[in-house]
């Protein structure tokens, strides 16, 4: 049972997930579950969190059966095979090995190893075992059938105590410690349990430490819990990692459930388990949730767990050391104390650790070398060996399953009108080692050479972040969302990177990543599109085939007009798609030269309009023209990733910056025409009525006004123009 | 030694079998010939899950020389199990018998099992479960069964499922000598009844309870009167009448919930005090068509239900009266 706490930290847990699940949570790089102490089921990986099955995922499943088929070949010959062991004893029915037992046919050994065995070996003592298991297991499974009544002397009580009886009778041979098994469990289902303690008791000496003795044990400790040795049955609870029986026989009454069983057993298999889940559950808090009183109450726990971190590796009675400083150094870590944290993983880097827990340590030791170091040659150097380790054990771990997973995510990748599912949205927290690699990138090391202004390197770390392991087609992800918050210039100087390396690092970043000329040409172009270079544009984009463009995630919005005057309806019109953007680029250009240079004023102000127009519209209803999706949001990275939410660069300041400057550049227009039919004309495509009435109300234009609409009929026309 | 045991489970069927059999009386005519006698008797229901009579039962049931008892054994609802069996039938509100049955002398004691639509509607083999069910409480509690009873609130879509489970359980206790009797509700009456030896006719309950604009739906004789003009019966019946009562919360004319005798009755809503009024019970019995009466043999009242602060309402006589024939 578990405690109300728990269930009221798991139900904050499941909430606070859920509420993310709706949203962004899963989706970015900066909210990996870094910390393990374990290998997990990377396909199943969210269920960790947002299941109640947790449980069972996180804790081995206490189960001997794989150790009880090895066992039966010890005890009879290791030329059979394990499944035909399995098959005789879990599959065949009582009916069969009876029919055997009294009438062996030549055939019965044809087909299984073990039962040709018994029979070549004139073994019936096995053949009455197992009969005897099998009839006891029945009359036990049918008394936990819900239609089952319980009913003392009746048919189910008897069988089980001539079992019990037959089992007694068993005191010396091959099958002492099977029948020792066979006799505790009925005497547990006849609730015999003095008996059954006094038995264990007795027998306990005579078994050793095979898989039948354990089985047994843990089937006694029932008995001895319930005749007042709780203290002995926890110790075989724990022993074991046997969590569910922990947890039964106590209701949920424990207190603290690590600090008990580590009282019990420092040894227990259980704590890898459930220090995991804990790993997991304050993985996904930030620093300021841990705090006294703090939002999610969870303070006193995670100051519990790591008071029994510092006591084991005081203690020092595991054998799992090196797991219990990786704990300390997560829990500090998590709490923002990250050189603590380090001094606790180095601590704990000489102890005896198995080769996962062992990468493990590599992996959070470069996290916290990325959130402490200077940021010298030194520590690019160390990042770049670092890297290469990651890499080549990523690349070496990626599973078929997984690329295929990948694919078929990528496959999908699709776009929509404000922002594009990718590729990581969907599979982040999937694949450990890749994750983490992305989160100690985009969440640390990125921004780091941000805020130094190495903004080439933080695109070539990004890239390879991104595009490692699979090349999502999408323009969404964490590199986007990087990328798009910086210049055409600093992209530029990225872009020439790719074809002149200056140093091994380069080197090694352009191998993986995401190199295609096409693709850096789009992006450059899209960037002097925002920054109004126009020309510049025109240079990339006339290098674009239609079949690259077609590829675009935004190329199936590109049927709007660019210059529409409305900003709400937009006619689409498929003879735009092709070269849409150079068009966009080309026609600018000519405005921008038409608004400046052409003699006639009335010309300068129509193309002053429509540049204006164009501009409101590149950053509003055709917003793929100046970015490829909603990723540049500044409040979506705001909330997804803060780290890399540069405000100075945001597009959103861009995109209020261009509707000021359309603006007034309308307004310019307007004041320059001197013909005043062709200003009540432009007006009136604005939609801009009342500065016809007021300023132009004698022209033909604004007399069709009032004679069609009822609101301005009854206008005077205005004495004064403009 | 697995030639004892074989021979050992052998043994114990053979003798619950026996027990089972020879609780009741033998009849050599064991299968598809067996006939069930009955016996008119004064009789009682027992509808709670602790079964452990006061004084005043006790007493009131041999003041009224009641020989017989339906006691509700168990209900048949469904659970949803996550190992893969998926929604079941199962027994839940299975009787805790904290008295012994042998306390009450020379009774008969009828298990009645209740049979949720909802159980049906699941197709889920169900006879024989209920049958070696009743068989192990009987034997655990020595309790020589007769018949059992099945109740269900079957209507005419689910009708066809309890009819079979009728004829499946009706066999199995055939095989046993044994009987089988139902629960009839008014409007079950309207239809032919199932297979089964006799029926139960429940003269309680007669209209729906969650009408705001119902006077009294335990019991209305004008309501049974009503349902007297267009019935028959093809099988003997037993008449169960009631002497329970209890208050209908309403809000807003929405049924809300029914509150017993003891709940707080300061609620937000309007309250519907309903009881057995003996008048009624009487009108009642009086108004029964002949021709469901007697068929074969002389038909027993029964009461709803074994309870000492109901039954303590009526007087002596006013039982007697409604046990009279």
């Amino acid at each position: 049972m578990r405690s109300p706490k728990f269930i009221v930290l798991s139900l904050s847990l499941l909430l606070f997930l859920d509420v993310f699940a709706c949203g962004d949570w899963a989706s970015d790089a900066g909210n990996v579950l870094l910390y393990r102490i374990m290998p997990l089921d990377e396909t199943d990986y969210y269920d960790y969190l947002t299941t109640w099955s947790s449980d069972q995922m996180l804790h081995r499943k206490v189960d001997y059966k794989a150790d009880n088929l090895l066992l039966w070949q010890q005890q009879t010959s290791p030329d059979i095979l394990l499944d035909d062991i399995e098959r005789i004893v879990y599959r065949t029915d009582e009916d069969y090995l009876m029919r055997v037992r009294e009438h062996p046919e030549p055939s019965d050994g044809q087909n299984n190893t073990f039962m040709r065995w018994i029979l070549a070996q004139h073994r019936t003592d096995i053949l009455d075992f197992l009969i005897l298991a099998k009839q006891s297991e029945k009359v036990r499974f049918s008394m936990n059938d819900p239609w089952y009544y319980d009913v003392k002397d009746g048919y189910h009580y008897r069988v089980l105590e001539e079992v019990v009886e037959q089992c007694r009778q068993y005191t010396s041979g091959p099958l002492l410690g099977r029948y020792a098994l066979q006799m505790v469990r009925a005497l547990c289902t006849l609730r015999q349990y003095q008996a059954c303690a006094d038995y264990w008791d007795a027998i306990r000496g005579k078994l050793g430490n095979d898989a039948v003795a354990k089985m047994t044990e843990l089937r006694a400790a029932a008995a001895l819990y319930k005749v007042g040795r709780s203290d002995e049955a926890f110790s075989i609870y724990a022993r074991h990692g046997d969590v569910a029986s922990i947890r039964a026989v106590k209701g949920g009454q424990v207190g603290d459930e690590l600090t008990f069983v580590y009282n019990l057993d420092p040894n227990s298999p259980y704590l890898e388990g459930e220090l995991q889940k804990w790993l997991l559950y304050f993985g996904t808090y930030r620093a300021s949730d841990l705090r006294p009183n703090g939002y999610y109450s969870s303070y006193e726990k995670y100051i519990s767990l790591r008071d029994l971190a510092h006591r084991a590796v005081k203690e020092k009675k595991s054998r799992q050391l090196a797991m219990w400083y990786y704990v300390l150094a997560a829990l500090y870590d998590m709490n923002g104390e990250s050189r603590k944290a380090m001094q606790y993983l180095a601590q704990g880097q000489r102890y005896p650790k198995d080769p996962y827990l062992r990468d493990t340590y590599h992996v959070l030791r470069i996290w916290l070398d990325a959130q402490t170091s200077t940021y010298d040659e030194a520590y690019e150097l160390r990042l770049l060996n670092d890297l290469r380790w990651l890499a080549a054990k990523i690349k070496r771990e990626a599973t078929p399953e997984l690329c295929r997973k990948l694919d078929e995510y990528n496959d999908k990748t699709g776009c929509c009108e404000d922002g594009c599912w990718e590729i990581y949205q969907c599979v982040s927290n999937t694949f450990y080692w890749n994750d983490a690699l992305r989160r100690i990138l985009f969440k640390v090391v990125c921004p780091r050479m941000h805020e130094a202004g190495r903004y080439v390197r933080e695109i070539q770390l990004a890239n390879m972040a991104e595009n490692l392991l699979v090349q999502p087609r999408g323009y969404s992800g964490e590199m986007f969302m990087i990328m798009d918050r910086l210049s055409y210039a600093d992209t530029r100087a990225y872009y020439m990177r790719i074809h002149q390396p200056e140093d091994d690092f380069d080197r090694f970043l352009n191998n993986r990543s995401k190199t295609d000329r096409y693709f850096w040409y789009d992006v450059l172009a899209t960037k002097c599109l925002r920054e109004r270079r126009y020309a510049t544009a025109c240079y990339y984009l006339r290098k674009l085939p239609l079949s690259f463009q077609q590829t675009l995630n935004v190329y199936p919005y590109m049927t709007r007009d660019p210059f529409s005057y409305d900003m709400q309806i937009f006619p689409h019109d498929a003879s735009l798609a092709p070269d849409y953007k150079l068009h966009f680029a080309e026609a600018m250009m000519r405005y921008q030269n038409d608004m400046r240079h052409h003699r006639d004023p009335n010309k300068r102000a129509d193309a002053k309009i429509q540049y204006a127009l164009g501009l409101r519209n590149s950053v509003h209803r055709c917003w793929f023209l100046t970015r490829h999706s909603s990723s540049c949001d500044h409040a979506y990275i705001q909330g997804l990733l803060p780290e890399i939410a540069y405000v100075e660069d945001s597009t959103i300041y861009r995109h209020k910056q261009y509707i000021e400057l359309s603006e007034k550049l309308i307004q310019e227009a307007i004041r320059t025409y001197t013909d005043k039919e062709q200003a009540a004309q432009q007006l009136r495509r604005l939609l801009r009525f009342q500065r016809i009435m007021d300023s132009y109300g004698e022209t033909a234009t604004a007399h069709d006004i009032r004679a069609h609409c009822d609101k301005w009929r009854d206008y005077a026309p205005a004495i004064t123009s403009l | 030694m697995k030639r004892n045991l074989s021979l050992l489970v052998l043994t114990i069927s053979i003798i619950a079998l026996w027990g089972c059999v020879g609780h009741g009386k033998s009849d050599p005519s064991v299968g598809t010939t067996f006939q069930f006698s009955p016996q008119p008797a004064n009789a009682v229901y027992h509808w709670k899950t602790v079964f452990n009579p006061t004084i005043y039962e006790k007493e009131f049931m041999k003041k009224h020389d009641i020989r017989r008892l339906y006691l509700k054994f168990f209900d048949v609802g469904v659970d949803n199990f996550y190992d893969g069996r998926g929604v079941q039938p199962v027994p839940i509100a299975t009787t805790i018998f904290k008295d012994s049955i042998k306390h009450l002398g020379d009774v008969e004691v009828v298990p009645v099992v209740f049979i949720t639509v909802e159980a049906l509607r699941l197709e889920q083999p169900l006879a024989e479960r209920i049958v070696e069910r009743v068989e192990a409480m009987c034997w655990a509690h020595h309790i020589a069964y007769r018949e059992i009873q099945l109740d269900c609130d079957w209507t005419r879509e689910t009708r066809p499922l309890f009819f079979e489970l009728c004829t499946e359980v009706r066999s199995l206790l055939r095989e046993r000598s044994k009987g089988l009797s139902a629960t009839i509700r008014l409007h079950q009456l309207r239809d032919t009844l199932p297979d089964i030896d006799y029926g139960v006719l429940m003269l309680y309950n007669t209209e729906n309870l969650r009408n705001p604009d119902v006077k009294n739906s335990i019991l209305s004789s004008n309501v049974v009167k009503e349902y007297m003009r267009h019935v028959e019966a093809d099988k003997h019946l037993d008449f169960a009448f009631p002497t329970y009562e209890w208050t209908l919360w309403f809000k807003d004319r929405k049924f809300k919930g029914i509150l017993r005798p003891g709940d707080d009755t300061n609620v937000d809503g309007t309250l519907r005090h309903e009881t057995s009024d003996y008048h009624e019970i009487i009108e009642a019995k009086r108004a029964l068509r002949p021709s469901l009466k007697d068929i074969g043999y002389p038909s027993s009242n029964i009461i709803y239900h074994l309870d000492s602060a109901n039954l303590s309402k009526y007087t002596d006589h006013e039982i007697a009266e409604i046990y009279r024939p």
